[in-house]
């Protein structure tokens, strides 16, 4: 004879196969977790770099946008980011015009460019200058092979021959293998959402979307996510909705059911054509537009290899 | 009275599965012969003094257990004319109950318990059955629409039409519950399968709990006629349904009583007192349909409801993560 079950034995059952679906997926994730990222972490090199000009300086704020305290929260955030990325990471903020920086440049190096390409010679060259480079400093052999990392110069300046003010993202070494146009292009925009706003802001924001793309399983955390929440009360609710249903049986039968066998029998069946009319709208249409922009891999006047691209705005 | 086994005097019941009597002591099959007298107030089988509602028919006697069949309340105008036996054993109905309650997530723990199906038993619902034949008039302006582009604009064109219709619509063997059950639970129950109808016979009777009818035919034919409109007022629409927007000048329905019959149908009654509350759920005897309202344990709403949103989130985060780990 089949035993009863209980209330443990009700709750087991009738979640018995959601909760082997739940096991099996978190066995699934902490398997990966620990394969992908805890290993992957543990195998992390510290740089090898010990040439750096401004040591472990990474937040250059010659243009006092940032407050101190600010500052130093960059600072650490990105100190957090390097061994992860296993690339440097700097920022430089100017408030000021580069046209007489593009005329010693192109004196010094031969190499004139225009107005919108100005920060980005600006930051091949306070790359290569400041010696950075995850891996070691840069090796000016025209080659993509060393000086790891990001460099990020925003110009608030509106410089009077484009009109506008100019941001540069400068990649070299692997982070140049690792960012396509588009790649920059996206990054950038994560930046542009709040330069205007809130600087600070949009400095983590970049650094923390240039972490994601470049670190891989070992930037991986674990994360309490509201959406989750959110998503899971919803699903919840409709569980419950769905479940507090008290009522049993449906009507089943129609209004054909007890109809005699000859019914219904119209015996006057009529449609008689009155008028018609003929009424018009005029429909409206709309129309918009879009544009974008990126850069692409060159060698700076003093010999390094950089990829990159910019916004103007 | 009671029917009793004419080979060892135990008392014999209608059996659902084989459709015969059936002795529960010796196990033989009709060999039942009517005892007792007529009264109401005394058991036919053992004497004891019993106490039955004006509107009981047949019911069990308290002290002896013996299914009891009580002839005056079954004569003259409160005899039926028809009776649909029993078909579904108690046995299928509580497994009928038990399929469709274990859907019931929050229902009680013991709301499908063994203990609690010792309340389920067989009851004759009294039933009036109707016959009505109806004309209906209808009167009405109906319009037709058409929609195209040309250009940079939408045209809209609506014809509009006279609507005549006269329909001629018979109804057979409608069924209202003539009792104290609940009459939306009774109408859920249906269709009775009116081709197993049997001429009344008091043995159909015995082993379940018999009622006679609350109030004479003329006292429910208004609700009747509230469905039987419904249906006509369906089907009128089935004439005009090419028609986008419909406008009734006319629109009259004339009902016509042919007869109606006094019937008994089966049904199995589950009883189940949760909180204060009686919950009742029906089965068809005949078909095994079955009807009802569950109750819901505040317990198990809250317990379950976190529980499956706590998985969910468990279920989301760790898919994040994977995605994450993967991409």
């Amino acid at each position: 004879m089949k035993r009863e079950r209980g209330a443990f034995g009700q709750f087991i059952h009738h979640f018995r196969f959601l909760l082997i679906i739940a096991i099996l997926v978190v066995a699934a994730a902490g398997y990966l977790y620990k394969v992908k990222v805890v290993d992957a972490t543990a195998n992390l090199k510290e740089s090898g770099n010990t040439e750096r000009v401004y040591g472990d300086k990474r937040v250059f704020d010659f243009g006092n946008r940032l407050t101190d305290s600010e500052e130093n929260k960059l600072e650490d955030l990105i100190h957090s980011q390097e061994k992860i990325t296993q690339s440097d990471i700097v920022i430089v903020l100017l408030n000021e015009s580069l046209a007489d920086f593009a005329d010693k440049y192109a004196e010094k190096y031969g190499y004139r460019v225009s107005t919108e390409q100005w920060v980005m010679l600006y930051a091949d060259e306070f790359w290569e200058v400041n010696r950075f480079g995850y891996d070691k400093p840069q090796v000016l052999d025209g080659n993509s092979d060393s000086g790891d990392g990001v460099c990020l110069v925003d110009n608030d300046f509106r410089e009077p021959s484009s009109g506008k003010k100019h941001t540069w993202m400068c990649t070299t070494g692997k982070v140049y293998h690792a960012f396509s146009t588009a790649d920059i292009n996206s990054a950038l925009d994560v930046f542009y959402e709040n330069v205007d706003d809130d600087i600070y802001e949009a400095c983590k924001d970049f650094v923390n979307a240039y972490s994601r793309h470049m670190a891989g399983p070992s930037g991986v955390k674990i994360r309490f996510s509201l959406i989750a929440v959110v998503i899971a009360a919803g699903v919840m609710f409709i569980y419950m909705g769905i479940n507090l249903s008290t009522k049993v049986g449906k009507q089943t039968v129609t209004e054909r059911t007890y109809l005699t066998e000859d019914s219904p029998e119209f015996y006057v069946n009529e449609n008689i054509f009155l008028r018609k009319s003929v009424t018009s709208r005029t429909i409206e249409t709309d129309s918009g537009s879009r544009s974008g922009g990126g850069g692409g891999g060159h060698i700076s006047g003093g010999g390094g290899f950089h990829g990159g691209g910019g916004h103007s705005r | 009275m009671n029917f009793q086994c004419k080979n060892c005097g135990g008392n014999m019941v209608f059996e659902p599965k084989s459709g015969k009597m059936f002795c529960q002591y010796c196990k033989s099959f009709d060999s039942e012969t009517k005892t007792g007298d007529r009264s109401v107030t005394v058991c036919a089988s053992c004497g004891g003094e019993i106490s039955i509602d004006t509107n009981v028919s047949s019911s069990q006697c308290p002290y002896c257990g013996n299914f009891l069949v009580f002839d005056e309340r079954l004569e003259d105008n409160l005899e039926p004319k028809e009776i649909l036996p029993f078909s579904i054993t108690k046995e299928m109905a509580e497994e009928t109950l038990k399929q469709v309650f274990k859907k019931r997530t929050f229902a009680p723990v013991g709301f499908f318990s063994k203990e609690s199906f010792k309340n389920l038993k067989g009851d004759y619902v009294p039933f009036f059955l109707y016959d009505y034949n109806t004309v209906t008039e209808f009167d009405g302006t109906g319009t037709k629409s058409r929609s195209w582009i040309s250009g940079n604009k939408e045209y809209t064109e609506t014809s509009y039409y006279h609507l005549i219709r006269k329909m001629r619509a018979g109804f057979s063997k409608v069924p209202a519950d003539a009792s104290y059950f609940d009459d939306q639970k009774m109408d859920t129950l249906e269709p009775f399968p009116y081709d197993r109808l049997k001429q009344f016979d008091p043995k159909y009777m015995s082993g379940f709990y018999g009622y006679i009818f609350d109030a004479p035919a003329s006292s429910y034919e208004p609700r009747v006629k509230g469905r039987i409109s419904g249906a006509v007022s369906r089907l009128l629409s089935e004439s005009y349904a090419e028609f986008n927007g419909v406008r009734a000048d006319v629109n009259e329905t004339d009902f016509g009583l042919a007869k109606s019959e006094y019937v008994l149908m089966p049904v199995w009654e589950y009883e189940y007192q949760y909180k204060d509350r009686t919950y009742l759920c029906y089965v068809n005897g005949v078909t095994g349909k079955a009807v009802g309202e569950v109750p819901v344990s505040k317990k198990k709403v809250v317990g379950y409801s976190l529980f499956f949103g706590t998985v969910v989130w468990l279920l989301i985060q760790a898919g994040m993560l994977i995605l994450e780990v993967l991409a």
